[in-house]
């Protein structure tokens, strides 16, 4: 009665034995559910040195805490593995309604090991779990595989699915997992795991309660958080086209505020995440051009044709997450598009319209809609494509790619037609297409004559789109992180509006200051990302929501509802704790197969190496180095290794814990 | 008594304390707020301004505790 399930699945592919395994209380207390409590089963389970494609490695599929507890924006779903793409930890994570699903089978969490002689999918339901063939599935497309498996299996309730598309079946180091067709746990090649082991789906249909400590508490923190939420709406005047005009007095100013956090709930309710399309140009948030170019190229003339307006005239309905209030996903219209191929896709999130946008210098939205659909029926992740695509166009440009390599096609800078052309080949492993589709870094290595310079990166995994010259932090958790080039996990303007330090002691608090000390490397600031840090790993400990997380501590009360939820009565300081241990283990995950942290440092095109010599990030640099070290050094792990210390394993009793497990 | 604001990054914090807290007295209205922040006439009719999450003009009289938001471009996602 603690809001979690108390076990988890185990699933042996190659000898096909199902068991459920209990996990002791004290597991939760220590590491949460979610992220969590995957680090603790795939750092025990998940021999030094395995094979990221290869029997040894696990697959995990969490819940998180939370969901399904009453809380609000406690819904998503995160799948965890030892990533092929980096060759450490790897997670990812996904809205939709999956997440409920796997604990109404009675799960927190469902594992897989070994490999299938044949593809099977895992069904389930109230009878108990079961593998089942998927060779018919297997070749067809994630949004068709999810819908035929949905309806072979609804008897009184509809299951809810995941599958893999052809990507992650054709092993793509780039590939996802599908829900609510076509929606994403995109990253670290989670996808590319998924289809190695012959794993195509996922099918639940529980209906097992999920209890907690004390619901009504947690229902009225839930009612307040709703009732700020529901009074929000923008004001009619404020239009898509007056937002890059807002980027643009954004990024000219001297200074930062820690603005109300709240405030991005109103955008997000009017346009979902491409609200940010053209105002993350002008204030220099979006890379461009493979992150060589600025505003100054992606001009007016371009961001204006991808504006967020005209993005949601192609919306004709609005759809939220399990437990979300918000609401920023929508469906849109595309039967116009790609001579009526496909009738409708989900509206493109800011990353994929900037990644297919600015970052190729593209400014053909009806592009953007079917590549979107494309990539969501492969399976693929969005910010990887396009940045393995940037890459190849920039080597076209500087003649490492000719005709020949390209089979044809012209790779020049924005060239729709082309791009699209070479989304269908590296879902299909076609061609050029077949070099892309493991992401940049291994494009690179093969493609040699010094293209790695063109591959922009953090220890292999292609960056989110926001520009670490524009908020040096996010360059920061980009390079420190356990699973590098994540735009999810910290960043100065998220640490400004989820506001720590109301509830944290040691959160360094934030007043307005000026810009300019974003770019020093002090302990300041590092303190500031290595909250962050911890308090990202409570998140995705109870299945949270990074916009709702950003809305701030005082109005998204995750703590609040943790104690509601699990009777715990721990204080903000306790759960931050637990944040550490979750990341601290996450990195004891990495030293264990032999990842150095150092590695991880991003690109230095990304810390202004060489500097922009125009646009708002003109002569920006960031010292990443002296961050990266001061970011380990208040996390207590070695600043120059970046490995976590054995006085810090002691004082998280991460030390008593493995040796448990 | 207190009210919370949330400040823009041109006006001017020396007022506010960690927290975003402010000291008004008892009265205070939405433009005695605007004055402490030293907020330029000219930028008053255009901002964007809400107490406690609801549109509000600059003669509401002010409670304790009540919750002062500026609209500001975000960019995210």
């Amino acid at each position: 009665m603690k809001g979690y399930m108390g076990k988890i699945l185990f699933v042996n592919l190659t000898t096909g034995d199902i068991e459920e395994r209990l996990i002791p209380d004290h597991i939760y207390e220590m590491l949460l559910s979610g992220v969590g409590l995957g680090a603790y089963v795939l750092y025990n389970e998940i021999p030094a040195g395995a094979d990221p494609l290869g029997p040894e490695n696990v697959l995990g599929i969490v819940s998180g805490l939370l969901t399904g507890t009453g809380s609000f924006m406690t819904g998503r779903w995160m799948v965890v593995c030892k990533s092929p793409l980096t060759g450490g930890w790897g997670d990812a994570n996904c809205g939709g309604t999956l997440a409920p699903a796997i604990k109404q089978c009675g799960y927190d969490g469902i594992f897989f090991t070994g490999i299938s002689e044949k593809p099977v999918y895992l069904l389930v339901n109230n009878k108990g779990p079961q593998l089942k063939d998927a060779s018919h599935v297997w070749g067809k497309d994630a949004t068709e595989s999810e819908e035929i498996l949905i309806s072979e299996n609804t008897a009184k309730k509809k299951p809810a699915a995941a599958v893999i598309g052809t990507a992650g079946e054709k092993v793509s180091l780039i590939a996802g997992i599908c829900n609510d067709g076509g929606r994403l746990a995109a990253r670290s090649g989670v996808g590319a795991v998924m289809g190695s082991k012959r794993l195509k789906g996922i099918v639940l249909v529980g209906s097992k309660p999920i209890k907690c400590h004390d619901p009504q508490a947690v229902k009225l923190i839930s009612q307040a958080y709703a009732n700020k939420i529901r009074k929000l709406n923008l004001p009619g005047i404020v239009k898509g086209s007056l937002l890059p005009v807002g980027g643009k007095v954004m990024g000219s100013m001297k200074h930062v505020a820690p603005i109300d956090g709240m405030m991005f709930a109103t955008l997000m309710k009017k346009w979902g995440t491409p609200l940010s399309n053209g105002m993350a140009v002008t204030n220099g948030d979006t890379p461009i051009k493979n992150w060589a170019g600025s505003s100054k190229d992606y001009n007016r003339s371009y961001y204006s044709r991808i504006n967020s307006d005209l993005v949601i005239k192609r919306e004709y309905r609005k759809y939220h997450c399990y437990s979300c209030i918000v609401g920023c996903g929508g469906v849109c219209d595309i039967s116009d598009i790609g001579q009526g191929r496909f009738t409708h896709t989900h509206k493109p999130e800011y990353e994929t319209c900037a990644v297919f946008g600015p970052l190729l210098m593209n400014r053909n939205l009806e592009s953007i809609f079917y590549i979107n659909e494309l990539l969501n029926r492969g399976g693929m992740d969005s910010i990887s494509a396009g940045s393995a695509i940037a890459f190849a166009m920039e080597c076209y440009e500087k003649g490492l790619l000719t005709l020949e390599d390209t089979g044809g096609l012209d790779l020049n800078w924005g060239n729709a037609e082309a791009v699209i052309k070479l989304v269908e080949m590296m879902i299909a492993r076609e061609g050029l297409g077949d070099l892309l589709a493991d992401g940049v870094k291994i494009a690179a290595q093969k493609l040699g004559s010094g293209s790695d310079k063109y591959a922009i990166h953090a220890g292999g995994q292609e960056p989110g789109m926001h520009d670490s010259r524009f908020d040096p932090m996010m360059g920061v958790h980009y390079s420190v992180d356990p699973t590098p080039g994540r735009h999810t996990i910290g960043a100065a303007q998220y640490y400004n509006m989820t506001r720590l330090w109301e509830k944290v002691s040691w959160a360094p608090p934030v007043k307005i200051y000026p810009k300019n000390e974003e770019y020093e490397a002090t302990d300041r600031e590092a303190l500031k990302s290595v909250a962050g840090s911890c308090y990202k790993q409570i998140v995705d400990g109870i299945g949270g929501c990074l916009f709702a997380q950003i809305m701030g501590v005082q109005h998204w009360q995750a703590f609040e509802w943790l104690n509601a939820a699990t009777g715990w009565n721990k204080t903000p300081d306790e759960y931050m704790l637990i944040g550490k241990r979750m990341q601290t283990l996450r990195q004891l995950f990495n030293v264990k197969h032999g990842v150095e942290p150092k590695s991880f440092k991003m690109h230095p095109r990304m810390a202004g190496e060489p500097p922009l010599k125009e646009g708002p990030l003109k002569g920006r640099q960031v010292p990443i180095e002296a961050m990266m070290k001061l970011h380990w050094k208040h996390f207590g792990w070695d600043e120059n290794t970046g490995a976590p210390l054995p006085e810090t394993i002691q004082q998280l009793e991460l030390d008593q814990l493995l040796q448990e497990g | 008594m207190q009210v919370k604001v949330y400040p823009l990054p041109f006006l001017n914090d020396d007022a506010l304390d960690e927290m975003g807290n402010l000291e008004v007295p008892t009265g205070a209205t939405l433009r005695d707020v605007y004055k402490k922040l030293q907020v330029p006439l000219l930028l008053r009719p255009v901002l964007l301004c809400s107490v406690n999450y609801e549109k509000s003009s600059l003669d509401r009289v002010l409670q304790e505790g009540d919750v002062i938001s500026f609209f500001f471009p975000i960019t995210g996602g």
